[in-house]
């Protein structure tokens, strides 16, 4: 082949160019001799006319060259031994590269496993969700509507319906809470899902009056029966019913989507009653759907919008009133994670930018220092293209090696989220390093250390020689520019860790306040669990399979199993106070009922609008919640006598104009019309929502709830929340768990856990998000640091003549040293003026993460330019200290 | 420094005026330089040198060959020939050059339309 043969007579081919040079230069002075010039002369007008023969000689050798490839070996060599020629900066910028590289890919890592949810299904990207909008309502999709489009929309191959809830199942002598998922037939089909073992659903497990059926997910498999093999036909007791096991299915299944203990669900067939056929606001479901291959959402939609209007018609709306909209799938699922996202990549890219920053000077100072090497390589005969090629090489060395070493770096930090307490992250067990992401700030790396010693390589190259030649032996003004660049650059980096350092501290004053909020209850020595019975309903399969009308209860379950358990409860040692109510504090998923006073029409007819609770007497006592007025709900309260509600403060003042409520009446908003008797009146307190001013709030009384309303079975026989006041910090778990195995052994008991760790679970996205920004701040301060010394340690160094001079005329120590702090502060103030103004617009991204912080905070505002000012400072003292020690008589020679 | 270029040629005349001299005759690189720069009445003010670069790119390609010899003044020279693919190569140079020429004398012609 023509290569090879290339390469081996390469050798020869070079020899064979540098003996013709010299023939032709001979041959020139020989006859140049003979036309009578001397010897000496002849040499010297030959080399002239020839050029530069180095040069030349290496053009002619280029033109044999793989060009790219082996000058890019050399280059590659010469670069590493210049870098081993300077370890110091080596290790400052490699450390630089590799702190930046390293924890960007470490937080994207984390951030991509963690939030940006990976579909493993194929044809992931085909899938859709689809929800229904009346108007400005977004719901799931209504069951009767989903087989006309199940039918009739050609653009989708699949569409299935399901709905996440919870169960509890009695398996192992105890009852556990498992994530239920009732789900169409077609569902693991549109997923392409194989169960390992069995059957998935046919369609005739969902007929009504079919036989309950069950399939298990793999963890469920393994946790509620043993990892039976012979599993298929064995009865499960799940929502207090039986059923048979026709399927188990392989491993990481992560379905429902973004559930947090998706991982061990069980799925059961959804089975839809008559009504449901009829009556558009039963049975919302959430929907998916799978585009036929090379089909558009887009045309997906218009055919949508054809059923949808027939379908608005029917119900005598206006074409459009209702829309069954299409989104992605992965778009959807990563949707809540979006602002959090955006606001940390930001923050990440920022860490990246200061640190090619910081490169980027460094390689300049060194580059400056250089420059003489550098001139008098081009002054021999080196062409500049050459030059920067080489220059370019040394960066793209450093990028290498910055980028293995942030690997490193990245994976030990990875191993570190490993070692957290478990819960600290969620999902922390399915972070790994993910290649592409490496790769891509990699990539990202490799381009700004490469154009950063372009830069500076441009500008050394460029210098006419005689200038540079004559600077070597003492002060010019082109240095001077060169140093301007430096601080341009270092107050680059001072902006952009102003940028960081507001963020966090905006974060940080947020987080305060959250720890500060006036609650209205005690956040110490009180801890909370629910406990739910295994049939209760939850929202799985609420209409199909019970009838909550047939045969109400003749006793609650209050009184059968709430109360009792409270008392004894209250017996166990540390325990000061017990009490139930039907939400867990912080709880989002409230009910919300309209009241009004007979008495203040003015109002309005439909009265306020109010949060329901159901509680205990002791409740406000458990809380810690003031009594402002009247009594709170006691034991006497019971069915037999007059139905009674406690109401906050903020229902106070909106239902009754600021009256005294106590003692009057007020009536529900149900076709009931249920009157209570207001006995008192609670402090208002932020149970449900940290952030929000509290809602109207009314309270009624657990045992006064009657057995035969159709919430009962929803909200008072699906489960209670206790409250448990302790005397200290004692641990109740093992004797709560002893009490519910001898008196309720089939209750699941859950998220066991004191009024604080429910509050920082609440507050867990700003932990994170300062957590992460302040130590982003932290590694941008670092970088200033180090970026600002190497700049004012290289005006020292070029200046030492200058302030040789001073100190000759007179100048005092102390006022060297000043002027190179003022430098200093020069450079910081300018980083800083355009730093905080480029945060106003950086706390706007991240607004909605604050709390009782306006995004232009002002104190935090002055609490970063002091911090930086201070850096600066510190950053400066040791140049300072070398140009005051200056001696000018050596400085002078 | 001085730029190694070709002051005043458009890139690849050196290259087509080397072809155009080796078609006539074999010659090794001094004589090349000297017969150039004396057919073009020293109105090419080439560095001597850049010759070199080129015959190594014109080798490269196959359209000369090289042989070392003895000269006619008793030195040791390498001796360039033009190949078949050098003469073809010359053509069609020599033709995009005519045309070339042709346009810019019709530009430059004065007064015609």
């Amino acid at each position: 082949m023509n290569w090879i043969k290339q390469l081996l007579s390469r050798r020869r081919l070079y020899s064979d160019l540098s003996e013709e040079i010299q023939e032709h230069l001979e041959e020139k002075i020989d006859e140049l001799v003979a036309r009578g010039m001397s010897r000496e002369d002849a040499t010297h007008a030959a080399r002239r006319e020839f050029g530069n023969v180095t040069l030349l000689e290496e053009r002619g050798r280029e033109v044999w060259q793989w060009p790219s490839l082996e000058s890019f070996l050399t280059d590659i060599r010469y670069g590493l031994r210049q870098l081993r020629r300077n370890p110091g900066f080596t290790a400052v910028a490699v450390l630089t590269l590799a702190l930046g590289i390293g924890a960007n890919t470490a937080m994207f890592t984390v951030i991509d496993s963690v939030l940006i949810r990976p579909l493993p299904f194929r044809d992931a990207e085909r899938m859709v969700e689809m929800e229904t909008r009346y108007g400005s309502n977004v719901s799931g999709v209504a069951w009767r509507d989903y087989p006309l489009i199940r039918d009739q929309c050609q653009s989708l191959e699949n569409v299935a319906a399901y709905n996440p809830g919870s169960a509890v199942i009695l398996a192992g002598g105890g009852a556990h809470t498992v994530a239920a998922v009732t789900v169409t037939a077609n569902l693991f089909d549109l997923l392409s899902v194989r169960p390992a073992l069995g059957r998935a659903f046919l369609d005739a497990d969902s007929r009504p009056g079919a036989r309950p059926v069950a399939i298990l997910s793999a963890r469920a498999w393994r946790e509620y029966v043993a990892a039976d093999p012979h599993v298929l036909g064995r009865e499960i007791r799940l929502l207090g019913l039986s059923y048979t096991v026709v399927g188990v299915m392989p491993d990481n299944l992560p379905f429902p989507f973004g559930e947090p203990n998706s991982g061990s669900a069980i799925w059961l067939p959804f089975q839809a009653v008559p009504e449901m056929a009829t009556n558009a606001s039963l049975q919302a479901s959430l929907t998916v759907g799978k585009l036929k291959p090379g089909v558009q959402l887009r045309s997906a939609q218009v055919e949508l919008a054809v059923v949808s209007n027939t379908i608005a018609a029917k119900d005598g709306y206006r074409a459009g009133h209702l829309r069954f909209v299409l989104r992605p799938l992965t778009e959807v699922i990563a949707e809540g994670a979006r602002p959090a996202l955006l606001v940390l990549a930001a923050a990440l890219m920022l860490v990246l930018l200061i640190a090619s920053l910081n490169v980027a000077n460094l390689q300049l100072a060194r580059h400056l220092a250089r420059r003489q090497e550098l001139a008098v390589r081009a002054a021999l005969g080196a062409g500049r293209s050459r030059l920067l090629r080489q220059l370019m090489a040394e960066g793209a060395v450093l990028a290498i090696a910055g980028t293995v070493a942030g690997l490193g770096f990245a994976w030990a930090a990875l191993a570190a989220v490993h070692r957290l307490p478990p819960n600290f992250i969620p999902r922390a067990d399915e972070i790994q390093l993910r290649l592409p992401v490496f790769a891509m700030l990699a990539i990202f790396a490799a381009v700004t250390t490469i154009l950063s010693s372009l830069a500076p390589a441009v500008l050394a190259t460029r210098t006419p020689l005689e200038e540079v030649l004559r600077e070597g032996s003492g002060g010019s003004t082109a240095g001077k520019k060169r140093a301007r660049l430096s601080e341009w650059l270092v107050a680059g980096e001072v902006a952009l860790s102003a940028i960081l350092l507001v963020s966090a501290g905006l974060l940080f004053h947020t987080l305060y306040n959250l720890e500060h909020i006036r609650f209205g209850f005690d956040l110490d020595q009180v801890t909370t669990f629910t406990a739910t019975p295994a049939n209760a309903m939850g929202d799985v399969q609420a209409l199909a399979t019970q009838k909550p009308f047939s045969n109400p209860p003749t006793e609650s379950i209050v009184n059968r199993v709430y109360q009792p358990i409270a008392d004894r409860l209250r017996q166990l040692p540390g325990v000061v106070d017990v009490a139930f109510s039907a939400w867990a504090p912080f709880d989002h998923n409230t009910m919300w009922v309209n009241y009004r006073s007979p008495k203040h029409p003015e109002v309005g007819p439909r009265g306020v609008m109010s949060q329901i609770c159901l509680v205990s007497s002791g409740y406000a006592a458990a809380m810690g919640m003031p009594i402002v007025a009247g009594r709170m709900i006691a034991d006497s309260d019971t069915a037999a006598n007059t139905s009674v509600a406690v109401v906050n403060q903020t229902f106070a003042r909106l239902a009754f104009r600021g009256e005294n409520p106590v003692g009057q009446q007020i009536i529900d908003g149900t076709p009931a019309k249920h009157v209570y008797t207001i006995v008192g009146v609670l402090g208002d307190a932020r149970q449900h929502d940290l952030t929000h001013t509290p809602d109207p709030e009314v309270l009624l009384a657990y045992q006064q709830f009657p057995t035969t309303w159709r919430l009962y079975s929803f909200i008072a026989a699906s489960g209670t929340n206790y409250i448990i006041r302790t005397r200290g910090d004692v641990h109740l778990t093992a004797a709560i768990r002893q009490i519910f195995r001898q008196s309720a052994p089939d209750f699941a008991l859950d998220h066991f856990r004191t009024m604080r760790a429910a509050l920082d679970e609440v507050t867990f996205n700003q932990r994170l998000g300062l957590y992460l920004t302040a130590s982003f701040a932290g590694v941008a301060i670092l970088m200033v640091l180090t970026g600002l010394y190497g700049v004012l340690s290289q005006l020292v160094g070029q200046r030492r003549r200058e302030i040789g001079i001073r100190m000759a005329l007179g100048a005092s120590r102390a006022s060297i040293q000043a002027m190179i702090l003022r430098r200093a502060s020069l450079v910081t103030i300018v980083g800083l003026v355009a730093g905080l103004a480029a945060s106003l617009a950086a706390g706007r991204l991240l607004r909605a993460f604050l709390f009782g912080v306006k995004p232009i905070d002002g104190l935090t505002y002055f609490a970063v330019a002091i911090v930086l000012l201070a850096v600066s400072i510190a950053a400066a003292s040791i140049p300072a200290r070398n140009a005051a020690r200056t001696d000018f008589r050596t400085a002078l020679q | 420094m001085k730029k190694p270029d070709q002051r005043g040629l458009f890139p690849g005349a050196l290259e087509m005026m080397i072809l155009r001299t080796l078609k006539r005759q074999p010659l090794h690189g001094y004589a090349l330089v000297q017969h150039i720069k004396r057919t073009s009445n020293d109105l090419l003010q080439i560095e001597e040198g850049s010759l070199y670069p080129a015959l190594q790119r014109l080798l490269k390609e196959g359209l000369l060959t090289a042989e070392w010899g003895l000269s006619s003044t008793n030195r040791r020279v390498r001796t360039y020939r033009l190949t078949p693919a050098g003469a073809r190569q010359l053509d069609r140079e020599v033709s995009k050059f005519e045309r070339m020429l042709e346009g810019i004398n019709r530009v430059l012609a004065p007064g015609e339309s």
